[in-house]
This record gives structure tokens, sequence and C-alpha cells, in this order.
């Protein structure tokens, strides 16, 4: 069965039986991760507020997933977060260290350039 | 898993709506191979397909290249680009029209072109400071590199949906999801289509190849450009590679190129670049 909790009654380890959306509509989570520490920070940063959580009997496998949306990042904020994601299996690892520090420096700035009022033709589509 | 893989191509072997190429990109590979052939007799046989032609020179036309003069022929882009790199547009042109207007419910059709012209700017990009001598060829290399993707999700929408939960649930990449499903992934999918297509023997691998870089015997060079274009795309987050990690480089690859900060930040700013001046090459999914 399925429980709607507020997020700051969440624990690690309840697992999630419901897609997660933010404001604007993007899936930010599909339904059957476990909750992690990391995971609850990230979706309170983002703005959810409710989430619903698998109970004690577990539901049947839910719908067929969609491929998940990429969320756009907004913010600088965002960016680092979604390279965190990107990025999570190399903390350690020089190269791809690099690689994302570089990364970060074009996104900011793309960010910026964004900004002021440049339609980027190639990514505005429905990403 | 050998029964999942000949399943798989007995599924593909009997599907009778599978993406075609029309007859004029089969005559160009062949042609330009020959030496005996010209420019003149080129653009003879791509100009017997008025469509495709008509594609072919809105791209060439775009704001990607940037001409300060519209280039109406097929003859007058040969000239200032080259024939190689005119019949790399006739390919990718006629890539995007087969695949206009087959996106699914179920999979997030513009994300995933996005990735895929992407990389192909950015295996371009690559090439060019490597002076490799496969640049013209990189960037449909690049572009084609995921196709498997997209016959996995339209004929096997079962096992993709499985696919789409493994990521979720174990943080894995498409491809270790589908490696765990099936025993292989993408990457064989798609150099299945690419044989089919008759597609040169180093396209199939560096689209069979992207994820063993380290196994790859021959072609090395094109599939390694395919292989650090890929990473660095998902790396800035262009398109929907599928996953929201970045696959890691590997060694090899990055030490052959002898690949550097500077250069990737180059190569960065010419992806970011060009992505915002290929509005027209996604146009052409849609019409
Ligand atoms: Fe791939
Ligand atoms: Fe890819």
């Amino acid at each position: 069965m399925i429980q709607r909790i507020s997020l700051d009654q969440a624990q690690p380890g309840m697992i999630i039986a419901e897609p997660i959306l933010d404001s604007g509509g993007q899936v930010l989570i599909l339904g059957g991760e476990v909750l992690s520490d990391r995971l609850i920070r990230r979706l309170i940063v983002r703005g959810a507020k409710e989430i619903a959580i698998q109970g004690e009997e577990p539901e049947a496998p839910p719908e067929v997933p969609k491929t998940r949306k990429v969320k756009r990042a907004e913010t600088e904020e965002e960016i680092r977060e979604l390279l965190d994601l990107r990025f999570q299996n190399f903390e350690n690892h020089e190269i791809m260290q690099t690689i994302r520090a570089l990364a970060e420096k074009h996104l900011v700035q793309k960010l910026g350039s964004s900004e002021t009022g440049d339609a980027a033709a190639g990514s505005g589509s429905s990403n | 898993m050998a029964t999942a893989m000949e399943d798989y191509k007995s599924v593909l072997a009997s599907a009778k709506d599978l993406p075609t190429l029309p007859n004029v990109v089969l005559r160009l590979h062949s042609l330009i191979r020959d030496p005996n052939s010209g420019a003149a007799e080129i653009a003879e046989v791509i100009n017997r397909d008025v469509a495709l032609t008509s594609k072919t020179l809105r791209l060439v036309n775009s704001a990607f290249y940037g001409f300060a003069q519209r280039v109406d022929s097929v003859a007058h882009a040969i000239v200032i680009m080259g024939m190689n790199k005119v019949k790399s547009l006739v390919l990718t042109a006629s890539v995007l029209d087969t695949f206009k207007n087959r996106g699914f419910e179920s999979f997030d059709y513009a994300g995933f072109w996005e990735h895929a012209i992407g990389t192909g700017i950015t295996a371009e990009a690559l090439a060019k400071h490597l002076k490799s001598n496969v640049t013209e060829d990189a960037f449909v290399a690049g572009l084609l590199h995921d196709l498997g993707k997209l016959i996995f999700c339209q004929y096997f929408p079962e096992d993709h949906a499985k696919v789409m939960h493994l990521i979720n649930e174990q943080q894995l990449t498409v491809s270790q999801a589908e490696n765990q499903l099936l025993g292989f992934d993408h990457t064989l999918i798609g150099s299945w289509l690419a044989e089919k297509w008759k597609f040169p023997e180093e396209l199939c691998l560096s689209i069979r190849m992207h994820h063993e870089p380290a196994h790859a015997r021959v072609h090395r060079d094109r599939i390694w450009l395919v292989h650090a274009a890929d990473v660095f795309t998902r790396a800035l987050g262009i398109g929907n590679g599928g996953d929201p990690f970045v696959p890691e480089r590997h060694r090899q690859v990055w030490d052959h190129f002898q690949l550097n900060a500077t250069l990737v930040d180059t190569v960065f700013q010419q992806a970011l670049d060009g992505m915002a001046n290929a509005g027209e090459f996604l146009e052409l999914l849609k019409n």
C-alpha cells in the first residue's frame, strides 16, 4: 500500500512509490528508488513537499516508466547538482573531475549568456 | 544469454517496418571510394533524389555552417565543403528524414536526437583538433552511435521498460542495465541496423564499440573519437543519453589522443556553440 508523507518525515531506506515532479512538471524521480540522505536532500532542494512511499505490502510493479526527461538546469546550483549526479561515480577520479570542472565552467557561462535573451535553438526543445 | 540475442535477431529479421535509407546513400559510399568518380558524377547521383537534395541543402545553408552566400546546388556545396563533407551531410539528412516522426510515447525522442547531434558535433570538433584524417566522417559516426536505442525502444518496449527500472533502481548506465538484463546492449542492436544499411565497416564498428573502446582492434581512431565525444556530450548534459550518468572515459583513449584540459576546454566551447546553431538538424526530424 502507498502512504503519502511530507518530505520532512522521509527516512533513508523508504521506497518511493510514485513519480515525483518538480514545480514545472518535470519528472525528478520515477518511483521505485530507495530513499537515501542524498536523495532526500536533493528533493528538498528541488522544492518537493510530499512524497508517496511504499508501505509494508509491496505494490504491484509500477507502470511502464518513461525515459527520464532531462531536467534543464536553470540556476548555478542546479547545474552543480546535476553534475554531482552525473559524476557521482568519479568523486576521486582526477581526469573525470577535470572534465567536470570544465563542464561546470562552460555551463555556468552559458547560463549567464542565455539569461541575456539568447534563444539557443539546439537545446531549446522538450528538455 | 544467447537466447535473448537470438530472439532479438529474429524479431528484427522479420520486422517489416525497419527504417530504410534511400538508394542514393548506398551508391554514395561506393562512389566516393572509387578514385575514378568525380565531383560532377557524385553531384548528379545526389540530384536524382530531389527531396534528399533539398534537405541536404537546408543543412548546408543552416546557421550551423554560416556561409555568407546561399548555396543552391550540390555541385556548389561540393566546391566549398568537399566531397566527403557533402556525403556526410547527405547521409545525415537521410537518417534524420528516415526517423522523422518515429518518436514514441515512452521515449524522449527530442532528447535522444540532441544527444546524437551533440555527439556528432563534438566528435567532429575533436577530430579537427587532433588533425585526424577521419574528420568528415566523425560527425556521422557520432550522430549514429546510439542508433540501437531507438530500435530497442520501438521493437522491445517491455525490455526497454525493464531497463529504465534498472537504471533508476540501481543507478546504472543504459549500457550496464541492458547488459545486466540481456547480456548485450544497444551497441549490438545499432550495429545490426548499420550492417543492414550496408554502412562501411568503420561506421558499423564505431557504433558497435563505443562503450568498449579498449577492445577495438581496427578503426581505433574513429571508435575512440566517438567514445570520447559521447563522454564529453554527457558531461555537458547535451540532450538525453538515457540515464543521468557520465560513462567512464577509458584511460587508453585519453592517453592516445593526449587529451588535456586546454583541449577539452576548447571542444566544450565548440560543442555548445554548435548546439546553439543546430536547430535545422532537429527541424529535419519534423518535416
Ligand atoms: Fe551508447
Ligand atoms: Fe551515447
